[in-house]
């Protein structure tokens, strides 16, 4: 019988998991420079049956999909039929949790600030608009540290606030 | 054409059998034998001009048979013809296959499709009607108002003088709704009576007004109402109503809940259901409001859908901005199926024969296919604005660790309550989340072991723009997997599983190969299509969570909306819990289900209901209650606009909160129910509509820690329960709502206490502060 809860179990978890986090944040070049891989779970249990993915090959679990660092990527190209998609993970500093990097710059203007005008002066590449809610979505710039590039966008006096949108967790239906 | 060779043989052997006296033949295969050599009556018409026909005009009647008959004696047919029938002796037509009966209209009669009494309304009357070998013709007529009758294949109204009462009664009506008739008095002191009145419906013996609320498809004929004065009685006309509806829609217990098993091994309780009845049989069917299903996309071609679909409004996410285009998804997962089966439940066409209906079933939707897109955040914002009057969120988060709301998705949602529905503010409708036994291996890392959610933990749902929404059971009672928390609103019929005990039954992908029903599910006969009410599989009674509890919420505020179309989001809300019919009654105080260490002395684990200053009862599973649609559209109808006035929020001018209690350091006493108290005085006197807080707690294992708020006056809300298996150390600016206040005054000393409920790891209470949200 599977115990519903295990109190020490839970508290190795979290021990696991928080030190994970902190190695993995320690490793800031892979936040850019290094290639990571999305796969949806459900894809790995139905289509390669009996694959286990190795610790130092899982950067993070986002159900449904999983996070797999350069470590796989011998592993997932013998894998036929999985859909890979390549993307960054990144630290979210408000919760100190790993996420996906989307690839945008979320900008919110001052209220008082003509989003059309911010859109036509702006040397970015506008993803879309929200004018309702004064924001602008930038892409950020391949190749380039979007850190950077928000540090810069924030030097004008139109944005309020400039961050880059790192997602944790997938939202799923109930 | 098997049987007709088979007849021409038997024909030929008749009298072969006859000489010989054959008696296997008579005997062993009577049944066969009958049925082979009966002559059966084919048609009934008339060759009577269609029209209307009054007192002395002759009709003639020919009832066809399918071989010539010779007939003895006169034979009577029984027509239908308002208070008293009329019986029409044989006129002609023996030795072929058509006999012709002549009606002559008596004064009085009256029918609005002149049709016979009943099937077996041609009688010998002492006679015989036999065929040329001597068998005795089969009398029996075709349905009434079928082809082949007389009234499914002519047009004759009998319409004689009245000098009583007149009028026309609807030859059509729909399930559920109410079907009424007055005639026109044309003096007084008549007294009503009625001739094969339907079941469902009453009769007002002085008006004559014939009315009911019809709760099945049918087809009732030949009712007459009969209007008596001193010696004289005439009917208005004899007349059938044919009642259409949708052929599933007695299995959806949310609807209407019957006891009936939803196809599952046993049903529910009577009357635990959303209790629409009323508001539906008065028309109320959320004609013209639109409602958005951002979900993991939605058919919007699906049979019972695709006419509320608002053309061009659907979007899919996975496509470029701005993300207009189909959102039906691929339905080899059957998860996929999801979105359309919300779709079904808020808003599924009623009364189309197909099916079964939607609580809104005239409402306006669009889907989204939203889950199954990256979800960033310019997605997440354009998914809760447009020109709908609700959002319906059947998705969130795991709750196995708290996971803030989004900024620009927060910022949203206060636009779109105070901008959207010309500025009375669009409703956000999210479900509380399934997490109340989640496992924590599908949360974020590995693990065998479990987490006790709270709706708390999703952020989108820790706001006060949200109408957080529980599930119930079939039988009135939290279901398995609801999460409870402070900030649950309302609850709705969400469901089981639909196997041992009943699921909600909705639209599905079309087709048995796709969908939650299909050909390889096993879970009851009509999710794998061999039912005959699910022979296309394009419907499902196992849609079940607060994904199913969102939608039926969302359909009733459709039904509110429609009947009060200035209320504010906030008045829909206020009404939803005052409203709320409260479930499960006798809930009392529930302690840890993991028991043992994960308990404290003297202290309450969760509570049961409890009853705020104010009078209204709360409780963090059910949040007000169980919605109660009529109750809240009987309050739509008379609700003063003004109650609620301006949103106050406890802010400064900058919009920070304006009550905190600065920076702190209260240690958390390990292990004992007694915790560690903090107070904030709030100034401000307002009539509360939610209130929500912030905390920063350093703890290594938030896991451990319990958080409850106690109002001025002495009610007391758990935000959060110990030992809840939540993931993480440390809260930061945790963000916590709790509704358990509402309509009770704000200012006096706010008191927050924080509970560590395990042995070992200790913690510190940093900051906190507080935000009433009230007018």
């Amino acid at each position: 019988m599977k115990p519903i809860f295990t109190k020490s179990k839970n508290n190795n978890q979290k021990l696991e998991g928080k030190n994970r986090l902190r190695a993995i944040s320690n490793e800031k070049i892979f936040i850019f420079s290094g290639q990571t891989y999305q796969i949806r779970t459900d894809l790995i249990a139905t289509e390669s049956k009996g694959v286990v993915f190795k610790s130092s090959e899982i950067v993070r679990n986002l159900n449904p999909f999983v996070i797999l660092n350069h470590n796989s990527k011998e592993l997932l190209n013998r894998l036929q039929g999985l859909q890979l998609q390549p993307l960054k993970v990144a630290e979210n500093f408000h919760t100190g949790r790993l996420g996906v990097v989307t690839g945008t710059i979320v900008i919110t203007l001052v209220p008082s600030t003509n989003i059309e005008n911010f859109v036509k002066d702006s040397k970015w590449e506008i993803g879309s608009l929200a004018p309702q809610i004064h924001t602008v979505f930038l892409k950020v710039i391949t190749q380039e540290d979007p850190l950077l590039q928000v540090k810069e966008i924030k030097k004008d006096l139109r944005v309020k606030s400039a961050e880059l949108e790192i997602i944790e967790n997938l939202a799923k239906v109930q | 054409m098997t049987h007709f060779r088979f007849k021409l043989l038997c024909k030929n052997i008749f009298w072969l059998i006859l000489f010989f006296s054959l008696p296997t033949c008579s005997s062993k295969n009577s049944d066969e034998q009958s049925s082979a050599f009966t002559t059966t009556v084919t048609g009934v018409t008339s060759s009577t001009t269609n029209g209307s026909y009054s007192t002395g005009q002759v009709i003639s009647i020919e009832i066809s048979f399918s071989e010539i008959i010779v007939l003895v004696g006169t034979p009577q047919l029984t027509l239908t013809t308002g208070c008293s029938d009329a019986i029409v002796n044989y006129s002609s037509g023996s030795g072929t296959k058509i006999l012709t009966f002549l009606y002559t209209v008596r004064a009085g009669d009256g029918n609005f499709d002149l049709d016979y009494s009943s099937t077996s309304a041609l009688s010998l009357n002492g006679g015989t009607i036999i065929d040329n070998e001597g068998n005795a013709a089969s009398l029996t007529l075709p349905t009434i108002g079928a082809a082949g009758s007389l009234s499914g294949s002519k047009a004759i109204i009998i319409s004689t003088p009245k000098t009583l009462a007149s009028g026309t009664p609807a030859a059509t009506g729909l399930q559920d709704r109410i079907w009424t008739f007055t005639p026109t008095l044309l003096t007084s002191g008549i007294t009503f009576t009625a001739i094969n009145k339907p079941s469902w419906a009453t009769l007002n013996s002085s008006t004559g007004t014939l009315s009911g609320n019809p709760d099945a498809i049918d087809t009732l004929s030949n009712i007459s109402i009969c209007a008596t004065k001193a010696s004289t009685t005439e009917t208005i006309g004899s007349f059938s109503v044919v009642i259409t509806g949708d052929p599933i829609k007695s299995e959806a217990w949310h609807l209407k809940n019957t006891g009936q098993t939803s196809f599952a091994a046993a049903g529910g309780t009577s009357g635990e259901d959303l209790n629409l009845a009323g508001t539906i049989s008065e028309g109320t069917t959320g004609l013209g409001i639109k409602i958005a299903v951002s979900d993991n996309g939605t058919q919007i071609a699906h049979e019972d859908l695709t006419d509320r679909i608002i053309s061009g409004a659907s979007k899919n996410y996975t496509l470029a901005s701005p993300w207009i285009g189909d959102p039906t998804p691929s339905f080899t997962d059957p998860s996929n199926a999801h979105g359309t089966a919300v779709a079904g439940i808020i808003g599924a066409t009623g009364w189309n024969g197909k099916g079964s209906r939607g609580v809104a079933p005239e409402s306006s939707l669009a889907g989204f296919l939203f889950i199954g897109s990256d979800q960033s955040t310019d997605k997440f914002v354009d998914q809760a604005n447009g020109d709908f009057d609700i959002f319906n969120y059947s998705y969130g988060y795991s709750q196995c660790q708290s996971k803030p709301i989004n900024a620009s998705l927060e910022t949203q949602l206060r636009f779109g309550t105070t901008t959207l529905r010309g500025g009375k503010g669009a409703l956000y409708v999210k479900a509380a989340g399934n997490d109340y036994l989640g496992s924590l291996s599908d949360c974020n890392g590995s693990g065998s072991s479990n987490y006790l959610g709270n709706s708390n933990m999703d952020g989108q749902n820790a706001i006060y723009q949200t109408v957080v929404v529980g599930a119930l059971t079939a039988t009135g009672n939290r279901t398995s997997y609801s999460s409870p928390g402070s900030n649950l609103w309302v609850s709705a019929p969400g469901g089981q599983f639909g196997t041992t005990s009943p699921a909600i039954i909705s639209t599905d992908a079309i087709g048995c190969s796709e969908g939650l029903s299909r050909t390889t599910n096993t879970a009851n006969t009509f999710e794998s299509g061999t039912s005959s009410l699910n022979s296309n599989c394009n419907y499902t009674s196992t849609m079940n969570g607060t994904s199913s509890a969102a939608p039926n919420t969302s359909g009733a505020i459709a039904l509110i909306l429609q009947t009060q179309p200035l209320l504010t989001w906030r008045d829909v809300k206020y009404i939803l819990a005052k409203t709320a019919k409260k479930v499960d009654a006798n809930a009392g105080n529930t302690s840890h289900p993991g028991g043992g260490a994960n308990s404290l002395t003297d202290h309450t684990y969760q509570q049961g209901w409890i009853q705020n200053t104010a009078g209204i009862f709360f409780h963090n599973w059910y949040g007000f209650g169980g919605v109660n649609v009529d109750a809240a559209v009987a309050m739509a109808k008379t609700y003063d606009l003004t109650l609620l006035g301006t949103l106050n929020e406890t802010l400064n001018n900058d919009g920070t909160w304006k009550f905190s209690s600065g920076t702190i350091a209260l240690a958390i006493p390990d292990n004992i129910a007694t915790g560690v108290s903090s107070s904030i005085n709030v100034t401000d006197n307002l009539k509360i509509e939610a209130v929500e807080i912030e905390l920063s707690v350093t703890h290594n294992f938030i896991t451990e820690l319990g958080v409850e708020l106690t109002s001025p006056s002495g009610t007391k809300s758990i935000l959060l329960n110990i030992n809840s298996y939540i993931k993480g150390a440390n809260f930061t600016a945790l963000h916590l709502n709790t509704n358990a206040f509402l309509d009770e005054m704000a200012n006096g000393n706010w008191t927050l206490k924080v509970i560590d409920g395990y042995l070992a790891d200790t913690g510190t209470l940093t900051h906190w502060k507080i935000k009433i949200n009230g007018h």
